[in-house]
């Protein structure tokens, strides 16, 4: 029965529809009022994308430098959209956005409303939850993003410009130990060998930005973007497949190209900006390395240039020249901008220390060899402008570049040497099937009248081959160029036939006589009735363009051999009557208490004379090595173990000095650096005595990893704090330098720790929220948030307000957001 | 029932029908056009002051129709006070305890930008505490400022985020105010200046006996 007294319980149903109608067309109303228009079609750009190296889209530089963002705009929206993607973080993977390519690891299309919002598709055939590649870009996992408008959502927006974004990579780390049979790229490690290839990279001082390392394949062309494959964590190489070059890519530097074992690549270049290519320097053969890391070989001053790099930036590099004026040294350090005068008299900037025709010279060399074939597959000339600015420009062998004073042929970029004038070549070809074909190209000569469209000077000798010696007719038997063209560019050049050598000197074109220098079986000078029983390559220069020449010698009949260097002088005198030119010989005693312990090879000379790399003994410190020129007036030195190399954080001592018949090549053992060149030549300068071997702290406890920094003799560093879903709060998940890197006693190693899954609010990443994490959003007020998942904006209106910092004082894990 | 019950229940419904929907109409425009005119609001007292030049002046940013000891409570604010520079130099604000109910701190800023003020507190009190503690109306901050040279301006204030004790927005309205440095008059200074001299014959007269006779 109805209860008429209690009659209101009637009245809300007609009542509350007329509520509802009117809040319904309010509602309607405002929903009209702040409706955005229908969406459509836009058009979408790309922003900080503006060229190659990676397509027609962003450069890895330019993304790196845009904070790793992708900027979208769609000025056609109502309202005009821009709408900004970090770390293009999709989950736990990371992409890149390209167009459909063959080299990219992977292909992204922006799948977006007007609104727009973004729907990221996994098209690959894998799980997308796993990134693991197995080399051939056959295999690369294709991530595609599409943007489509709402209204027509089979339909993708159109427009869509700069291909070629690369995604971040999280840290590579490959196994320790030299050639695994099977390598994994692993975070964080030292330089290994794997299949050949060597893989390393770190981003210094930082737990959030990424380095990358890219691949090249072993398919097509080298280099090129199109063999450009990017590693990520976890790749997987093989030996045998996974052989091509391996280059470095730090965030905003490009630091390493990785030697290939079996062909002996010669490390590449440390661009100061990140700017060059890693992959455009590399001389592979180890008969024809180029300079790397920077020399002893003597620029058109007689200098000597010592390249370091400065750890704790990672980007300022310091040369130094080492002067020689008489027998004195002086160390004249300058860095990269620093202005070098010339022996033309020119001041030109220096925009690479690290091969010697660009202080002072010209050109820097590039050759790439076909891992699988070991022909050469590609090479240039970086033609350095230095008048200009720093600028380079590429060109071709046979390619007429313009120098500054003049044009000059390049008759090939396979190898260099300075000249008298800095600017002689020496080249190999492979020329099957006759096998290594030399030519000797002198492209200027300061001696000379050098003009533009002299053609250039080449020697160029056959098996077989006749020259006429005065003495004779003498057949070559296997022609091998000595390191050098002489001042009056001849030739230098000795013949083997078994165990006979025989060097010449003059050119060797058509009808004309060479001059004999010295061959095996030819007396001595020492009147003891030694010969010379072997030629050695490694000539120098002196100013009198004398050849330097090591022979080993019988001393009479007793069975041991001897080494000296000779110099030869032009004009020509009689091997066996002229004292003087002999250099030096093992057991010659050097000033102090020191002895020519060794002599190992000789440098191309440089104008002031040529220079010879020997192994002292000292009877206090004992076996040392050191390079030194010589001239006229004897024997100076240039650098020698002991030296040291002061940068502008660490000082270093040359601690060995290691020769070639060809190159002296110094090499920086850096934490981060292992530069090597399997040809055999090189000049190690090390870290001082006073090394500590970084301890591989990552999973360690932190208390646990900074005592073990403590018991090697480091220090701890900076240490930051990082939410992780994968390691316990406290564990150690990062560290810098990596484990087994040497460093200076002392140095810091900066750790990154878990502070364990992410808490919200939890700014600073340290596992609780407290007045640090307030005083960040505080710090923030106001600004845009950096993203959708900015940990400060905690309401996601996109703007860090107040009312954030509210929510997170909601969230304090202590009473009154006490920090800790 | 009879059919007479039914008719006065029927009829009884028609009348209670008007007179509800009727007042509930009521109501509900009342809520509807009048609710946001109890919401928050923020202003500056006084709304005009006029002070001498070199003078200070003090105004008190104050927060009222909030919910008294009840939700809803104030817990977070940040607003921005123009004015002109020419005119007045902030000199300093002393934050009220509204947001601060036990003198235990909050986290508050005032940044003087070059005639932008910005001002804004977040509370460190439980919702819980700021709901049942804190009063309808209070001083946010009380705001001193320095009168640099003649004139007048508006102190127009701006709310940028005005947050309740779980940190969601409040509806709020803002009121300025108005500041004139002026100085004082001439003839005013020249009639008090009388009245001191009159002030001064008057009790010189008294002391020489032109009021109270001798006794001697």
């Amino acid at each position: 029965m109805v209860d008429c007294t209690r009659p209101t319980r009637l009245i809300p149903t007609r009542f509350l529809s007329i509520l509802v109608a009117t809040f319904a067309a309010l509602t309607a109303l405002a929903t009209l009022a702040l409706a955005p228009s229908p969406a459509s079609a836009q058009t979408v750009t790309l922003n900080g994308c503006n060229g190659p190296p990676f397509g027609n889209g962003c450069s890895l530089e330019e993304l790196e430098l845009n904070n790793g963002s992708l900027v979208l705009d769609l000025p056609n929206a109502n309202p005009a959209v821009r709408v900004i993607f970090e770390n293009f973080d999709i989950g736990a993977k990371t992409f890149a956005l390209g167009t459909p390519t063959d080299y990219g690891l992977i292909q992204v299309t922006l799948e977006a409303t007007a609104t727009p919002s973004l729907i990221f598709e996994d098209r690959s055939e894998q799980n997308a939850g796993q990134w693991e590649v197995t080399a051939a870009k056959r295999d690369v996992i294709t991530y595609q993003v599409r943007l489509v408008d709402f209204d027509n959502p089979g339909t993708p927006v159109a427009g869509i410009r700069g291909a070629g974004l690369h995604a971040e990579f999280p840290i590579v780390r490959l196994p320790a130990s030299p050639e695994p049979a099977e390598g994994r790229v692993r975070d964080r490690t030292t330089p290994a060998m794997i299949g050949g290839n060597l893989n390393v990279f770190r981003k210094p001082g930082s737990d959030t930005e990424y380095t990358r390392a890219a691949r090249t394949s072993n398919e097509g062309a080298f280099p090129g973007p199109q063999s450009q494959v990017q590693f990520r964590k976890d790749v997987k190489l093989t030996p045998g497949t996974d052989h091509g070059f391996v280059a470095l890519r730090q965030i905003r530097q490009v630091l390493h190209l990785i030697s290939d074992k079996r062909v002996g690549c010669v490390p590449g270049t440390i661009d100061r900006n990140g700017e060059q290519d890693p992959l455009q320097v590399c001389a592979l053969s180890p008969s024809q390395g180029v300079p790397v890391g920077a020399g002893p070989f003597g620029d058109a001053n007689g200098t000597v240039i010592l390249g370091t790099i400065d750890p704790s930036t990672f980007n300022d590099k310091v040369f130094h020249r080492f002067v020689r004026t008489g027998s004195s040294r002086t160390d004249i350090p300058f860095n990269l901008d620093t202005v070098v005068p010339t022996v033309e008299g020119a001041n030109y900037n220096l925009l690479s220390a690290f091969d010697p025709s660009t202080d002072g010279g010209l050109i820097q060399i590039q050759t790439t060899h076909s891992i699988a074939t070991n022909a050469v597959v590609g090479q240039r000339a970086l033609l350095i402008d230095q008048i200009t600015g720093k600028s380079a420009s590429l060109c071709q062998v046979g390619e007429s570049v313009a120098l500054p004073s003049g044009d000059f042929d390049i008759a090939s970029v396979l190898d260099t040497r300075v000249a008298d004038g800095g600017l002689a070549y020496v080249t190999t070809f492979l020329q099957p099937p006759v096998g290594n074909v030399q030519q000797a190209i002198l492209v200027k000569d300061a001696s000379q009248a050098f003009d533009t469209g002299d053609a250039p000077i080449v020697a160029s000798l056959q098996p077989g081959d006749s020259v006429e010696t005065g003495e004779g007719p003498f057949a070559i038997a296997n022609p091998n160029l000595l390191d050098a063209v002489d001042a009056t560019g001849e030739a230098l050049f000795f013949s083997s036939a078994g165990q006979s050598f025989t060097a010449f000197r003059g050119s060797v074109g058509d009808g004309e006589s060479v001059q004999r220098l010295v061959g095996t079986g030819d007396a001595t000078d020492a009147g003891d009735g030694s010969v010379v029983t072997s030629l050695q390559q490694g000539g120098g220069l002196s100013d009198t363009g004398a050849v330097l020449i090591l022979s080993t010698q019988i001393v009479g009949n007793v069975a041991s051999t001897k080494t000296c260097a000779y110099r030869f002088e032009n004009p020509p005198e009689e091997f066996q009557t002229v004292a003087s030119r002999k250099v030096l010989c093992v057991g010659d005693p050097l000033p102090g208490s020191r002895t020519v312990a060794a002599l190992i090879g000789a440098n191309a000379g440089n104008n002031g004379g040529g220079s010879l790399a020997l192994l002292e003994s000292d009877a206090a410190a004992g076996i040392r090595s050191a390079v030194l020129t010589f001239d006229s007036a004897g024997i100076h030195p240039i650098a020698e173990a002991g030296d040291v190399v002061t940068s502008e954080a660490v000082a270093r001592t040359i601690t060995e000095i290691l020769l070639a018949p060809r190159t002296l090549v110094l090499e920086e053992k850096q934490p981060w650096l292992n530069l090597t060149n399997p040809g055999g030549a090189s000049l190690n300068i090390e870290e001082s005595a006073e090394i500590a071997v970084v301890p591989d702290v990552i999973e360690r406890d932190q208390a646990l990893a900074e005592a073990d920094l403590a018991a090697a003799g480091l220090t701890v560093g900076t240490v930051v704090f990082a939410a992780s879903d994968l390691d316990p709060a406290g564990a150690t998940i990062d560290q810098f330098p990596s484990g087994g890197d040497r460093v200076p006693t002392g140095s810091a190693v900066d750790l990154t720790v878990s502070s364990g899954p992410a808490v919200e609010g939890d700014v600073d990443g340290d596992g609780d929220v407290d007045l640090d994490d307030l005083n960040a959003i505080r710090a923030a007020r106001s600004n845009p948030a950096a993203g959708p998942d900015d940990p400060r904006d905690l309401d996601g209106d996109g703007t860090i307000t107040g009312l954030d910092l509210r929510k997170a004082a909601l969230l304090c894990t202590r009473p009154r957001c006490a920090a800790e | 029932m009879t059919s007479q019950g039914h008719e006065e229940t029927k009829n009884m419904h028609r009348t209670l029908d008007k007179k509800s929907a009727g007042a509930l109409l009521a109501l509900a425009t009342w809520l509807l056009l009048a609710g946001p005119a109890q919401a928050l609001e923020i202003r500056l007292d006084p709304s005009t002051q006029t002070v001498a030049p070199g003078a200070l002046l003090t105004l008190h940013l104050e927060a009222s129709d909030l919910g008294d000891l009840s939700a809803p409570s104030l817990g977070v604010w940040d607003v921005d006070i123009a004015f002109d520079p020419a005119v007045l130099g902030f000199v300093g604000a002393s934050f009220g305890t509204g947001l601060d109910l036990f003198g235990l701190g909050s986290i508050h800023d005032a940044f003087d930008l070059g005639g932008v003020l910005d001002l804004f507190e977040v509370s460190l009190d439980l919702p819980s505490d700021l709901d049942t503690l804190q009063p309808g109306a209070f001083t946010l901050a009380t705001l001193t400022f320095e009168a640099l040279n003649a004139g007048s301006t508006t102190l127009e204030l701006t709310l940028d985020d005005v947050g309740d004790s779980l940190g969601n927005p409040l509806v709020a309205t803002a009121v300025g105010a108005e500041a004139v440095v002026a100085v004082p008059e001439p003839g005013g200074l020249a009639l008090v200046g009388l009245g001191f001299v009159g002030l001064a014959g008057w009790r010189r007269r008294r002391a020489g006996g032109f009021g109270v006779p001798s006794r001697r």
